[in-house]
Parts: structure tokens; sequence; C-alpha cells
């Protein structure tokens, strides 16, 4: 398929990354395993990783070097989608390490609590949610600006997302009965709110895309 | 599929501080075009609009007969592209190349790739932002030349080589169009190249035509007159084009019929074609108009 | 066949070309039945535009020095062809009109210029 073509180029920018990528998910066994951090705070930091990841591909096309990529017999729609789908599975990628580190630090054994399955869903529909606003402002602005905007811009999302991660997982272990009145509404309406959140992260999703595509669309150089 | 392999009408594109006006021109297959005209004056323009990379405002562009519109796909396929600059990621490997575009051409051959990545000595264990500029551009080439493409469009991909890599690639460029089915648009500043193998010129400036035809006509329609300072008369001056005076003589261009009348009063030969460009360049604005 | 390009010359080069093989046909060189190369080959072995070659081939064509065949290239005809003939019959001429006119530049007369003639002929 024509997006998986495009999905393979931008991540081959990643390997110019090879260093982060195997450092992140090593420093989050760590965290987990040795340093006693919680799940919560592991899998934020991993989330963060893949958000400030992701958007590597535009920082090339800064240098104007991408002509040969933007040259390549392929639809608009493939190349937006290709990146999109660059963002899903470098998030997947996340909840994979996520899971291997959980799983070495519960010593080889796989326990997850409802709790923290519904959190996790929640965090990575928020994170692809994020993600993919990161990416249509990207390429709404991406060419314009300067390297430096660039990448002081890819950490906000990235930050937003810890933050957002640890910090909710903090209050909600803070306040008891938030997190009782929390479950409850939960238990009730889990598969419901689940498969709404899903709903809404795939529809951001969607919108994200078809929007950088008209964005592109207009623009030359694409 | 007609004759042409490159067809373009009444093209135009404007932007806030330039515009590229109504440019048209057909060049059939099997031959060279040379594109010529000052920085600025709309040669990357037109080719990035033939590319598609750009987006026009209005006119068509045919190559072959197709339309970008009518299936982008085989007409990005169709165009073998090769810039001033390496376009390249200078991450990449040779190996990332092949791969991509193993994944994207069809009609790429990578026994015939890496021939060509032999034979220049290119490495292949090195990034490509490792690479010399002679070397980029080589690269550009055996990408292009590894698979069908119905045009090549080389936008000063000449300007930043020696003088023997540059031979090369003249022959390389006679070699693509010896089928008769194929041909190639040469924008360049280097004018000696277009003397010898470009079929027609095209010469732009601030985003018009200046002149387009067969460049034998172009050289047989002018000559070169020199002669001493106060030879001149304001008769002859009026008709010369690009008057350059000295302390010690003028020269100028002149068209032929006037060349022929003034043959015994005056030094009177061929000019080169970089003459001839050059000449028109300093007469913008002036009132003299191509000859046909 | 030999084809040597003076960049400085003032002959246009398609004429160079042209004047060349002429040439070599006429001497001989060439033989008649002799394919010469292709244009597009020939462009490329002297490294000038597909064009220029074009317009040599069809002017020596037209002149009846070389026929071509659509897909087959072109051939040197024969010396005894008409179109061929007409031009060395012109050749003659014009060589016979000079050798007139530097007669006339000497005044001598008519008949010693007739003499001459006879006096290379019978010397063949």
């Amino acid at each position: 398929m024509g997006a998986i073509k495009y999905m393979k180029i931008d991540l081959r920018f990643l390997k110019v990354q090879k260093v982060v990528l195997i450092l992140f998910p090593i420093l989050a066994v760590f965290m987990e395993a040795f340093g006693k951090m919680d799940f919560a705070f592991v899998f934020g930091y991993l989330c963060f990783g893949a958000i400030i990841i992701a958007p590597t591909a535009f920082m090339y096309e800064q240098k104007g070097s991408d002509l040969f990529i933007a040259m390549l017999p392929g639809k608009l729609k493939d190349r937006v989608w290709g990146r999109f789908l660059n963002l899903i599975i470098l998030m997947l990628g996340a909840f994979l390490c996520a899971m291997i580190s959980h799983f070495i630090a519960e010593g080889f054994s796989f326990s997850i609590s409802g709790m923290e399955a519904v959190f996790m869903l929640a965090a990575f529909c928020i994170s692809i949610m994020i993600g993919s606003i990161q990416m249509l402002v990207f390429y709404k602005v991406g060419r314009e600006k300067s390297q430096q905007w660039l990448a002081m811009f890819r950490l906000i999302p990235g930050f937003v997302v810890f933050f957002g991660i640890t910090y909710a997982s903090d209050a909600l272990i803070k306040e008891p009965d938030l997190l009782k009145n929390l479950v409850g509404i939960l238990q009730r309406q889990a598969v419901m709110l689940g498969g709404l959140l899903v709903v809404i992260c795939i529809a951001v999703l969607l919108v994200c895309e078809m929007l950088s595509v008209k964005i592109c669309s207009k623009k030359d150089g694409y | 599929m007609g004759d042409y392999a490159l067809e373009v009408t009444n093209l135009t594109k404007k932007f806030s501080d330039f515009t590229l006006d109504d440019i048209s021109f057909k060049l059939p297959k099997g031959y060279i075009m040379g594109f010529v005209g000052r920085n600025g004056a709309g040669k990357t323009t037109t080719i990035n609009l033939i590319t598609s990379l750009y987006h026009k405002d209005a006119g068509e562009v045919r190559i072959d007969g197709n339309r970008a519109e009518d299936d982008k796909v085989l007409y990005k396929e169709s165009i073998g592209y090769i810039g001033d600059e390496s376009y390249f990621h200078e991450a990449f490997k040779i190996k990332d190349i092949v791969s991509i575009q193993k994944d994207f051409y069809p009609t790429f051959r990578e026994a015939q790739y890496m021939q060509y990545i032999e034979q220049w000595e290119l490495p292949t264990d090195k990034k490509i932002g490792e690479f010399s500029k002679g070397m980029k551009v080589k690269l550009m080439f055996a990408g292009v030349l590894a698979r069908d493409t119905r045009i090549l469009l080389l936008d000063e991909a000449t300007s930043g080589l020696d003088p023997i890599t540059r031979d090369e690639v003249l022959v390389m460029l006679q070699k693509y169009i010896e089928d008769g089915e194929r041909s190639v648009l040469f924008s360049t500043h280097i004018l000696e190249d277009l003397e010898k193998i470009a079929d027609y010129v095209f010469f732009i400036e601030k985003g018009g035509e200046v002149f387009c035809d067969y460049k034998d006509q172009i050289m047989e329609a002018y000559r070169m007159v020199k002669g001493g300072t106060d030879e001149l008369t304001s008769e002859l001056e009026k008709e010369i084009i690009g008057l350059q005076k000295s302390s010690v003589g003028f020269q100028g261009i002149v068209s032929r019929e006037v060349g022929d009348t003034i043959g015994d009063k005056f030094l009177v030969e061929q000019p080169a074609i970089n003459d001839i460009i050059v000449a028109f360049q300093k007469n913008m604005g002036g009132n003299h108009t191509w000859v046909q | 066949m030999k084809i040597v390009i003076s960049n400085h010359s003032e002959l246009p080069i398609y004429a160079q070309v042209k004047e060349q093989i002429k040439e070599q046909i006429m001497t001989g060189v060439i033989l008649e039945g002799t394919k010469l190369p292709s244009i597009r080959q020939l462009a490329k072995d002297l490294k000038i535009s597909v064009i220029t070659i074009t317009r040599a081939y069809s002017e020596l064509e037209s002149e009846g020095y070389i026929a071509t065949m659509q897909g087959k290239g072109s051939v040197v005809l024969g010396r005894d062809n008409d179109l061929l003939r007409e031009q060395y019959l012109r050749r003659i001429e014009e060589a016979l009109e000079t050798a007139i006119e530097t007669a006339r530049f000497l005044k001598l007369s008519n008949e010693e210029l007739i003499d001459m003639l006879g006096n290379l002929i019978d010397d063949e």
C-alpha cells in the first residue's frame, strides 16, 4: 500500500536517532524495574519519547533536501498517511516497551490491574490525539519556521503528554474518593467509555490527516 | 502519444515578487533543449512547475501527451529530474536509495544502478552527506538512468562539476536521446555545453520568453562585429545589441543582414551562443527584439 | 569516414560536416553503397546536436550524394546518378570559368587557352 511505502521512508530517518531509540526503552526498563518508578511515569515517559520522535521527518524537510521524496511517484494522501502511520507505529512501540518493562519490573510476570489497563488506554488515545494535532501544526507551519523553533515546539506536546499522564496518575492516587468514584463509573461504563475514547481518538486522527492533506495540496513543494 | 516529449502552454505562476508569465514551448521527442537565463529569470520555477512540484496558476503541461492532473503517479514516473544540489537526505546511504527506488519505481533496475555506482566509484558505505559534489550529481544520474523515463529535466545540474565530469554528462545526455523517443530539457549557465549539443534554445528573462528557436538558426541569425572605437558610427550603434566599448575598440552583436554589409569595414565573425545571449541580456529593455 | 569540426571556422557546423562528407564521396574515400552512420550516432560521436547533423544529411540528399530510407539509414549513391552528375558538371564549369577569368586577366587569347586545355588532356 502506498502509505506504507512512505511510512518506511519516515522510519528511515529514525535511524539517525538510533541512539535515542535504544536508550529510551532501556531507561524505561531501568526506571521501572530498578528505579522503582511507577508504571504511569514510565508509560508517560515512553509516550513522551514517541511524540517527540514522531516529527523527525519534518526536521529534514526543513533543509529542502526532501526533493527526492517529493518527486516520488506516489499520492499526496499516501504521503501524509505514511507520516501519521509513523506516529501510530511509534506509539505502539512505546506501548510495547512499557509492557515489556512492566513485565520485567513485575518479576517477569504479567500482572496489570483493570485500572492500569484503562489508564493506559486513555493515555494512549490522548497521546495519539495530541500527536495528530502536533502533525497538523507541523504541516501547517513546518516549512516556514526555523529549525530552532521546530526543535523547541516539538517538546511541548511531549511534555504535555508526559506531565499529563504522571499528574493524572498522581491525582488519582492522592484522591482516593475521586479514584473510588472514577472506578465506580468506569466499571459501570467501562466498555462504552473506552469505546467512546477510541472513537474520538480515531476521529481526531482522521480529521488531522484530512486537514493536513488539504494544507499540503495547496502549498508548493509537496 | 504524439510527437512531443514536452508541451508547455500558457504556463503562469504568480509570486509576491515575481511572475512567470504565459510561457509556452514544445520539445519534440528525441531532442535537447537548452534553457537559459539569468538567476531569478524563471528557469527553476518553470522546471518546478513542469515536475508539478509547484502548483500553476494557469496553463497546461503535457509529457508525452499526459498531464499531471490525469495520472499524477504515471506523470511523475516519466520524469527524471536532476538538480543543482543533491536532493537526497544527507543521512541516507546508497542502500537506502536503492530500497526507496525499488518501492516506488516499477521500472527500477537495481543491477544497472549498482553498475553505475561501481563505474563511478561512488562509496556504498558512506552517508550521502559525505559525498563530494560531483559524486552527488552522479548519484542523481544513476537513480534516473536506471529506470525508464520519458524526459530528463536538468536544473543547473552541471554547474558545480569539473570539466571532465561535465563532459561525461553531455555524453550521457546524447546517449539518452539516441533512440529518438526521449528528450532533455537542460537549464544551464554553461553555454558552451549548449553550443555543442542543444537542438533548441529557450531564453527566459524576468519570467517571460525572450526567444525560443533552433540553436542553429540562432547562431546563424547573428554576427559579432568588432572594430576601432572611432570607427563606430551612430547608425551602426543603433544596430548593435550588447555593445561593449573599451579604450581600444568596440564589439557587439548585429543581425546577419547588417553583418554582411559591413564585412569589409569591420571584423565580422560567428559569435558563440554565449555572446548572443549575453548581448541580449545587456539589451533588456532596449529596442531590439528577436529576429526571426 | 573522417570528420573534423573546427569551432573557429566561419563555416557553420552543418556545412563543415556536409562538405567533408561530400569531399570524401567525390574523391572516392567513401565508396558508393557505403552506409553512413545514423544521424544520432554521428551526432553522439561528434558531440554536436542532432538537428545540425540532420541538416547536413538532408542537404547531401537533396544534392544527390546520398539517399535516406526510413528506418534503414543513409546510403552513398553511385557516381553516375543524375543529381550527382549535375554537381560534378557544375564543378567542371566552375573550374573552367576560373580558368577563363584568369586567362582574361593575363590577356591570353581564346586559342591559346584552348591549346592549353588540349595539351593538358593529351598529357593525361
